[in-house]
């Protein structure tokens, strides 16, 4: 299952506690997909997630701009 | 709840790359107009490499000192711990080469109370705004909208700052003594001191984090991705992947040693801003000359009156250094805040950061990195007490930001 985050227009570090809450909701293989505006989301939630909890990370660019972050919950 | 933004627009239709060209021509043709006043050129072209370094590398010090306490991650705390170390070790090079540098042209401020002052507002300040002081200029050219509030903030801080500092001075900051360590330590001591302390500070955060994990021991702990990896050098600096922030430290060091080297001086951020806001302050009928900041403190930075402030330079290439690189790399966008609170706690939190950083003397560029590598006692009591202040300005955010 898809766990869609609108994150356009929040500041850091809203977009991972958001992600942090989702996960725990979350359930095995379901995958996060934040979608967000802030430059720094790009580097700050996938060395978060990737590092802390090791599920893999993914940065897709929708737009100038605008990037879907997938992260797949595996444990 | 769908996600808009990928259904309609398609990307790369505009043509961002070509804007970014012409922004840096114009740069380019500013800078030769001013070459007479080689002082401004030189700083200009510094501060848009550090506009495009942080923008590359998405350094924010705000997220170092915020985060551990937020979110539990140590990334960016570490990596302004690199940048502090290799910039220290740059300008005690650089002070070697030029013959003694420092302390005179280091950034060496009286520390005391108003220092512990200033660094627990500026922390809270921080985190209110989402950014430092050098963060909001880099996020201005990124095109939020929220930062310009937060600069509008910084330029009513600052005033309120060099006015109100007439309750500091002679309290606080004219009693307080300037204390720059190698005076009182020596140089060995001094550099062995700064190595050990920060390498042990290093290796303790990151225990901190791996605390904060079930099952994961210090080594087998993961080095930091940098996703998708870069083949080269060139392929990090020259495409649209992000730098590592170990990446974006050793570079902004580099950078600020090298102003050191070439200016004399290590880069600063509010007090220029200070002598814009003092210029702005006049224009609208108010004197500030009269006010403790422009009247004698003025000559702790320069001896120079608003708007022939040299840094000036810096601050506005920060601003068109991140347009450009975001332009270059597609990602420049007119970004609106999710909601109104946040107008007003950026601006909030540009007042806080203005002022505190006027109270302490420095923001988080030129106080307390500058101020650290220069070896002064101030930049490490400010820094400490802005992790005091982002510690509670996370819990405030929290509570009614969230």
């Amino acid at each position: 299952m898809d766990h869609p985050i609108d994150a356009l227009g929040d500041i850091c570090p809203i977009p991972i506690i958001k992600i942090e809450k989702k996960l725990k909701e979350a359930g095995i293989s379901d995958r996060i997909i934040l979608e967000s505006d802030h430059t720094c989301s790009t580097s700050s939630v996938v060395n978060h997630f990737k590092k802390k909890y090791d599920y893999p990370t993914e940065v897709i660019t929708v737009d100038e701009g605008i990037w879907h972050i997938i992260i797949t919950k595996t444990s | 709840m769908a996600l808009s933004a990928a259904s309609n627009i398609s990307y790369g239709k505009t043509r961002q790359i070509y804007w970014s060209l012409l922004v840096f021509v114009i740069y380019i043709l500013f800078l030769v107009l001013i070459k007479n006043n080689r002082e401004a050129s030189v700083i200009a072209s510094f501060g848009f490499i550090f506009g495009y370094i942080l923008q590359r590398s998405r350094f924010c010090f705000a997220a170092g000192f915020r985060d551990i306490f937020m979110i539990r991650n140590t990334a960016l705390t570490r990596a302004i711990l690199l940048l502090l170390l290799l910039t220290s070790i740059g300008f005690f090079f650089i002070h070697l080469i030029r013959g003694g540098l420092l302390p005179n042209n280091g950034i060496i401020y009286p520390v005391g109370l108003h220092t512990v002052a200033g660094g627990v507002i500026f922390g809270f300040g921080l985190v209110i705004a989402g950014n430092c002081v050098s963060g909001c200029l880099m996020r201005m050219g990124e095109g939020y909208i929220m930062q310009w509030f937060t600069f509008v903030g910084l330029m009513i801080g600052s005033a309120l700052g060099a006015w109100n500092l007439g309750w500091w001075g002679p309290r606080f900051i004219e009693n307080s003594p300037k204390i720059f360590l190698p005076d009182t330590l020596g140089w060995f001591v001094t550099l062995a001191a700064y190595i050990i302390l920060i390498i042990v500070l290093y290796f303790f955060l990151f225990w901190y984090e791996c605390s904060t994990l079930k099952g994961i021991s210090l080594f087998s702990f993961r080095k930091e991705p940098r996703f998708p990896p870069a083949k080269s050098l060139g392929q990090m600096l020259f495409t649209g992947r992000n730098w590592s922030y170990s990446f974006g430290a050793v570079a902004l060091s580099i950078t600020n040693v090298m102003t050191l080297y070439i200016w004399g001086k290590p880069a600063g951020i509010t007090g220029e801003l200070t002598h814009l806001a003092g210029w702005l302050s006049c224009r609208v009928g108010l004197l500030p000359s009269d006010w403790y900041y422009f009247e004698k403190l003025i000559f702790f930075e320069s001896r120079r009156i608003y708007l022939e402030h040299p840094l000036l330079y810096l601050s506005a290439g920060i601003v068109i250094g991140s347009f450009f690189a975001s332009l270059l790399h597609r990602e420049f966008r007119v970004r609106h805040p999710k909601s109104a609170k946040f107008i007003i706690s950026a601006l909030v939190g540009g007042i806080l950061l203005g002022y505190s950083s006027r109270v302490a003397m420095g923001c988080n560029f030129g106080g307390f990195w500058g101020g650290i590598s220069s070896f002064s006692l101030h930049g490490w009591v400010f820094g400490i007490f802005i992790f005091v202040g982002a510690y509670l300005g996370g819990k405030f955010f929290m509570r009614y930001l969230i």
